[in-house]
């Protein structure tokens, strides 16, 4: 009994320190703000085709974009307009939420209004959509339900958050929860390209080195010479398999205190070259983003506004297996003096 | 550097917080989990009970970028029939300059297909409207699609694009709306 008691508690302690930890969440206003950039980029200068892909008599009719929608729970709030007027209101509310959610102005309203906004737009015109707007989605989601704004943001320089002794029961709460989404959001990044890796496996194209070779000579992407590359079709087979098994990898050893550095640099470097040599600039913009929700506090630390956002004393512990001491009686917690908000 | 582990949220939370927390991240991450997984018996069922969660949040996404096997080229092009008997030849993805919206757009036009006869026509109204001053008839659309070019026949001097690497699809024609009477008279 008193075993399974030890197994139990030690599974808590470990559930804990996974999920969460108090630890600042600045990766999580880094993902915030990136992704902010990213919709107000991806959002702000389609506006030229605003009424083409979502107007009344657009490229894709609401009746149309409801049967391509084919089962889905399909909900637009741009289903509800009736001219083209209130859509650009919409546009134009739309983008001034995520330039605020970017900002970290108003940010607890701002990102249920980015969230709102995105997936009207998705839903209104499913053709339009791909894969960074299935990523912008999952993610604008945990940054809803996460405490962001708490740094990085306008309005943390209105109510600046206080060092680890100065945290209040309520700050603590936000940065456990707030925890408990970042990983959640590293769980996303890892389940995708996992999934990605998997998939690629299964295709002879990849297996046998030449996927990259026909991706590079689908006109819709061809965005280098490749001349150089078929008369060095190595370099296909290294690309080609080297993404491969640097993507089923990455969702194992992303998570290692050792192995992360190599990894992050290297997905960032995968989705560079693929900016430059497929065009896709946004997508891998994007990508990048979310693989930023692995960066460490300390390592921002280094940065120059540091001692502003993260207070040096608390750093996230890796997940690691489940540890064999219990998890610490509440008692031992220092007690903290509370602080107001504004 | 020593560390200072962070005390156990529970702390923070409360217990009964900590519970609903944890159902949270256990059910988003099972949702994050089961949404890409290949269609089985098994992860049918489950997909069915969180496809209302997946679907509400745009979560249902099966990850496969360009796999198993990236999908060769496709570009539409679209003639226009005018009521004056001419037909006028245009290109729908191919003149497009990089920018935010070309993806949007290609993907649009991407779904031009013969199973897609809703779409292919709300999207031939569409350049009806653009091209009134035609006074069109019909709109007519053609897929091409490239057949995948070897780098041996690269380095001899062919391209993606030459017309034996590409094979065509014509599409029925998509009738224009009659234009309002005060124009026509």
């Amino acid at each position: 009994m008193t075993l399974i008691a030890r197994g139990w508690r030690s599974l808590a302690c470990w559930w804990q320190d996974a999920f969460f930890q108090e630890a600042p969440t600045t990766p999580l206003e880094v993902v915030r703000i990136g992704i902010g950039i990213a919709l107000l980029l991806g959002y702000g200068l389609a506006s030229t085709n605003l009424f083409e892909l979502h107007g009344m008599e657009g490229l894709v009719t609401q009746e149309s974009a409801r049967i391509w929608s084919n089962g889905r729970w399909s909900w637009s709030l741009l289903f509800l307009f009736t001219a083209d007027w209130q859509v650009a209101v919409f546009q134009v509310v739309f983008l001034l939420a995520c330039a605020a959610f970017t900002l970290g102005w108003q940010t607890r309203w701002a990102k249920w209004i980015v969230l709102v906004g995105h997936l009207s737009f998705v839903y209104r015109n499913p053709v339009a959509q791909y894969g960074v707007d299935s990523i912008f989605a999952s993610t604008l989601f945990l940054l809803c339900l996460a405490p962001v704004g708490d740094s990085l943001s306008l309005d943390a320089r209105r109510r600046p958050v206080g060092d680890a002794d100065t945290l209040g029961t309520r700050e603590r709460r936000r940065r456990a929860w707030g925890f408990a989404c970042l990983r959640l959001i590293q769980l996303q990044v890892a389940v995708m390209f996992f999934f990605s890796g998997v998939e690629k496996v299964r295709g002879d194209a990849w297996w046998h080195g030449y996927a990259v070779w026909m991706a590079l000579t689908n006109q819709e992407f061809s965005n280098v010479p490749i001349g150089w590359l078929a008369s060095h079709f190595w370099i296909v087979n290294l690309l080609t398999q080297g993404t491969m098994f640097f993507e089923v990898a990455y969702p194992f050893l992303i998570w290692g205190r050792a192995t992360r550095p190599f990894f992050l640099v290297g997905a960032i470097l995968l989705h560079l070259g693929m900016a430059v040599m497929m065009g896709l600039y946004l997508f891998s913009f994007v990508m990048i983003v979310v693989h930023l929700s692995f960066l460490r506090p300390e390592w921002l630390t280094a940065w120059a506004w540091r001692r502003a956002v993260v207070p040096p004393q608390q750093e996230p512990e890796p997940l690691r297996p489940p540890a064999a001491a219990p998890p610490r009686p509440r008692s031992e917690i220092p007690s903290t003096s509370s602080r107001t908000r504004s | 550097m020593i560390r200072n582990r962070a005390a156990p949220a529970a702390s923070a939370l409360g217990r009964g917080g900590l519970l609903v927390a944890s159902l949270f991240v256990v059910w988003h991450a099972f949702a994050l989990v089961v949404a890409p997984f290949p269609p089985s018996y098994l992860s049918g069922s489950v997909h069915a009970a969180i496809f209302p969660y997946l679907s509400v949040l745009y979560l249902d996404t099966d990850w496969n970028f360009f796999a198993p096997t990236p999908a060769p080229g496709r570009f539409v092009r679209y003639v226009i029939q005018a009521r004056d008997g001419s037909s006028h030849a245009f290109r729908l993805t191919e003149d497009r300059r990089p920018g935010p919206s070309a993806m949007r757009l290609r993907k649009v036009y991407d779904g031009i297909h013969q199973d897609r006869p809703e779409h292919y026509a709300s999207v031939g109204r569409f350049l009806c409207r653009r091209h009134a001053g035609l006074e069109p008839v019909t709109v007519t659309f053609s897929v091409h699609r490239q057949i995948p070019i070897t780098p041996e026949a690269y380095v001899a001097g062919r391209r993606p694009l030459d017309a034996d690497l590409v094979e065509m699809e014509t599409l029925p024609p998509v009738s224009c709306p009659e234009p309002p009477p005060s124009r026509s008279g």
